[in-house]
């Protein structure tokens, strides 16, 4: 009789309480860290979607003898028609570089960027300019109903000198500012941006400061949408990299298709509690024309040596001067 | 009676932990301000971009409100932007002002599809050569008063 029970009996309620408890907390421990592996996957792919980037950077170099431009802006083209003027985005440079020769192909240079011709090129998105940690939806719509395909990474064209001029960095020497000109001067980063196709570019020797102390191209995710540290906010940045005094949306950052010209950025620097530009943080404060990321802090950045360097968000923005400029004289302290 | 330090101690204690962090500096009260400036010759550098820099304040985080000349010279202050393109006003003080007029003499076609007007990024040439681009040597020094007033209330520059 008291074998039978024994044999038959099962497990109490506590006991079933206790197992699942202990699975609870198991799975619990688990998932975080879960996430983790994910977001240090994605971290390893966007770096290495920079490397490639920069060995296309390269590649292009030692066929041409230079850098593609930042950007070609080809500017004074008669006024008229917006179809007079001719720009192009690094990216299009450098399609043929990163095994994209499809979209080479049907991509004219002898067309605007963003006119017919191009359309169907445009609206290719392209997982070498994406970082899977971002989630925008991978697509701007214009107004004229067309898709044009984002990039989470943009050229640096340099720094805004009145960084300097309003105390924020240290003066590192003239701005060079010709009439009309793009040169920054002292304040120059790794590309240039071009009027003309003619026009020269970066070469190895113009970046006098050593290609491993310069960045080239960085981090800028989650565009069109405008983000101050990691929360979306439905504020109206000035487009400080664009001259005629045009303002963003609400919310909104333009230059987010990897084929717009306006991709290019400068740095302003940043003060997030204020939401104004000129302030002391240079990387994830916004994504309006800086350097943002979603990785936690802070952003991966090529530079022009060809390697991929994560850089902390702390650092002060002296400290990333000196790796943006190209020939100002001033090594960065090491991170 | 002896309850009310120890709450106190307490909530500093409290401000203290939720204050660790990376903090803002609180921001200040504005009032809407505007001014103008204007070229020795009478005419207008429209576009031209107004900045003040505190007078006694050089730090990297500190307020900075900003301007766009329109076409009658006036500029209308923001230092917090919002969620419109409105301008806010600046906080009442005396500030030193870098001016840069960057705006191309010549316009060009607008495409609609670059998201806004053309423009060769940041900032081509300064029109006016860099003189008033630093505000520390630039000059000019204006004081916004607690009613919005600039004072002087025109700017008067040298091309």
């Amino acid at each position: 009789m008291t074998t039978a029970v024994r044999t038959r009996r099962g497990f109490t309620l506590i006991e079933l309480l206790v197992v699942i408890a202990i699975i609870a907390i198991l799975i619990g421990l688990l998932l975080p860290a879960v996430q983790k592996v994910r977001e240090a996957a994605a971290r390893s792919t966007c770096q290495n979607n920079l490397k490639q980037l920069g060995l296309a950077l390269h590649n292009y170099e030692g066929s041409r003898g230079q850098f593609p431009p930042a950007a070609k802006w080809d500017f004074d083209a008669p006024a008229g028609s917006p179809t007079n003027y001719n720009r192009h985005s690094m990216f299009a440079y450098i399609l043929p570089e990163i095994e994209q020769g499809t979209v080479a192909n049907i991509y004219t240079f002898d067309s605007q960027w963003s006119t017919a011709p191009n359309r169907a090129a445009i609206a290719t998105p392209i997982k070498t300019f994406q970082c899977p940690s971002a989630t925008n939806p991978r697509f701007t719509t214009t107004s004229a109903g067309y898709q044009r395909a984002t990039s989470d990474y943009a050229p640096l064209a340099g720094l805004n000198p009145q960084l300097a001029n309003l105390g924020v960095i240290q003066p590192r020497g003239t701005s060079g500012y010709t009439e009309g000109g793009f040169g920054l001067g002292a304040y120059q980063g790794f590309f240039v941006n071009v009027w003309k196709d003619r026009d020269p570019t970066t070469r190895h020797g113009d970046v006098r400061d050593g290609l491993s102390n310069t960045i080239a191209v960085v981090e800028c995710a989650e565009r069109p949408k405008l983000f101050v540290r990691d929360k979306e906010i439905a504020v109206a940045l000035e487009d400080l990299d664009n001259p005629d005094n045009s303002t963003n949306g609400s919310g909104q950052v333009t230059g987010a298709p990897w084929s717009q010209p306006r991709i290019q950025i400068v740095i302003d620097g940043f003060t997030p509690g204020a939401n104004t530009f000129f302030g002391p943080r240079v990387i994830n404060a916004t994504n309006a024309s800086e350097v943002w990321s979603r990785h936690t802090g802070g952003a991966n950045l090529l530079y022009g040596d060809g390697s991929v360097r994560f850089l902390r968000d702390s650092i002060t923005a002296d400290d990333f001067a000196s790796l943006v400029t190209r020939g100002a004289g001033d090594i960065a302290r090491n991170d | 009676m002896t309850t009310r330090p120890t709450l106190a101690a307490l909530a500093t204690a409290l401000a203290v932990v939720v204050g660790c962090g990376p903090t803002d500096s609180p921001r200040q009260a504005v009032v809407p301000a505007q001014g103008k400036v204007k070229l020795k010759d009478g005419k207008v550098p429209e576009g031209a971009e107004v900045t003040l820099l505190p007078a006694n304040d050089d730090s990297p985080d500190g307020v900075k409100p900003r301007g766009r000349v329109g076409k009658d010279g006036t500029f209308r202050l923001t230092t917090y932007p919002g969620a419109s393109a409105e301008p806010d006003g600046a906080p009442p003080g005396e500030y030193r002002v870098a001016i840069r007029w960057t705006t191309r003499k010549r316009a060009s076609a607008v495409d609609p599809d670059e998201g806004g007007p053309p423009g060769p990024p940041s900032l081509a040439g300064d029109r006016f050569g860099e003189k008033y681009s630093n505000p520390k040597s630039s000059g000019l020094r204006v004081t916004v008063a607690a009613d919005g007033s600039l004072s002087p209330s025109v700017l008067v520059l040298v091309n």
